[in-house]
């Protein structure tokens, strides 16, 4: 069965040894993407009519809550395989990724706070947006948790994975809450089947910074997982051999 | 698409009409936890491969 290519994923060493040739370029990039954006954002996108300068924290924001949610499925899909195929660098992924998503969901979370303020009046509303984005933060927190409550490790990383499994139903409802309840939050400005409804000089520098985003989210999860794999192989030749050189 | 720089001066930049300190303390606590979750990983794996190198170093010298 012509399944070796799939397999050579799951070795720690071949992820290590790949990330750890593509991290300084993906860095610089990140860098790269998230000053200009940043300088974009701040300085050079117009205010917005109803809300003035406030709006310009939708800089990080949204790129922040985009990669909240799209963590939070990596995060459960990385569980998935490692429960399916019993391959033990997925759950080190789904761990690293756990407090990740707790920084990324807490940044959109406490900027939302500080544009609440100015825009609605308060720090805080029970809205359905930003209460399913909290519950998004338990979830997080609870996976993580969860999987350092266990005496034995391997368990822990099966609890893990069916938390952050079973939790993955909050995604759909985080996304659509602005569709289905009556709430404060507004809508999707960035939608898949039609253009954006905001003036391109605010929305490319958004682009920028969700794309930079991304970017950071990956390069912050190679870090992560290149520091637990040492940790974990440690015992292995090929770790020896990297220690001593 | 030829974008103009929004503010007057440096002042008005920093003041945003009102809004400045929730933007800037937005984009400051922002900075700060992301290069936490930046830095963290990395000091740890420095500190690792520094912990391994003496535990190596040292199990090859007590052959004795």
């Amino acid at each position: 069965m012509q399944w070796t290519w799939f397999h050579k994923f799951a070795s720690p060493k071949w992820f290590y040894q790949i990330t750890g040739k593509i991290l300084p370029f993906l860095a610089w990039l990140t860098f790269f993407l998230l000053v200009i954006g940043l300088v974009l954002g701040l300085g050079y996108a117009p205010a917005d009519a109803k809300q003035g300068n406030s709006f310009r924290i939708i800089y990080i924001h949204v790129p922040s809550n985009f990669l909240a949610l799209a963590g939070y499925f990596l995060m459960a899909i990385a569980g998935a395989i490692g429960l399916i195929w019993r391959i033990k660098l997925a759950f080190w992924v789904m761990k690293c990724a756990a407090p990740i998503g707790v920084v990324f969901t807490l940044v959109g979370l406490l900027t939302g706070s500080l544009w609440g303020k100015p825009t609605w009046g308060s720090f805080w509303v029970w809205d359905a947006r930003g209460t399913s984005m909290l519950i998004l933060l338990f979830l997080y927190v609870g996976v993580y948790s969860l999987g350092r409550s266990f005496h034995n490790a391997n368990s822990g990383e099966k609890a893990s994975a069916f938390l952050a499994i079973v939790g993955t139903v909050n995604i759909p409802i985080i996304y659509k809450s602005v569709d289905w309840w009556f709430t404060l939050h507004q809508p999707a400005t960035i939608k898949f089947t039609s253009a954006p409804s905001m003036h391109p000089d605010m929305f490319y520098p958004l682009l920028i910074m969700i794309v930079g985003f991304y970017l950071l989210y990956a390069v912050v999860l190679m870090l992560a997982v290149r520091a637990e794999i040492l940790l974990r192989e440690r015992k292995t030749n090929w770790v020896r051999t990297l220690v001593l050189k | 698409m030829s974008m103009t720089f929004q503010f007057d001066n440096f002042a008005q930049l920093i003041f945003m009409d009102g809004h400045g300190v929730f933007v800037w303390s937005s984009v400051l606590l922002t900075s700060f936890l992301l290069l936490s979750l930046v830095l963290n990983p990395i000091l740890k794996r420095r500190k690792l491969l520094k912990k391994l190198k003496i535990e190596f170093m040292g199990s090859d010298n007590a052959s004795y």
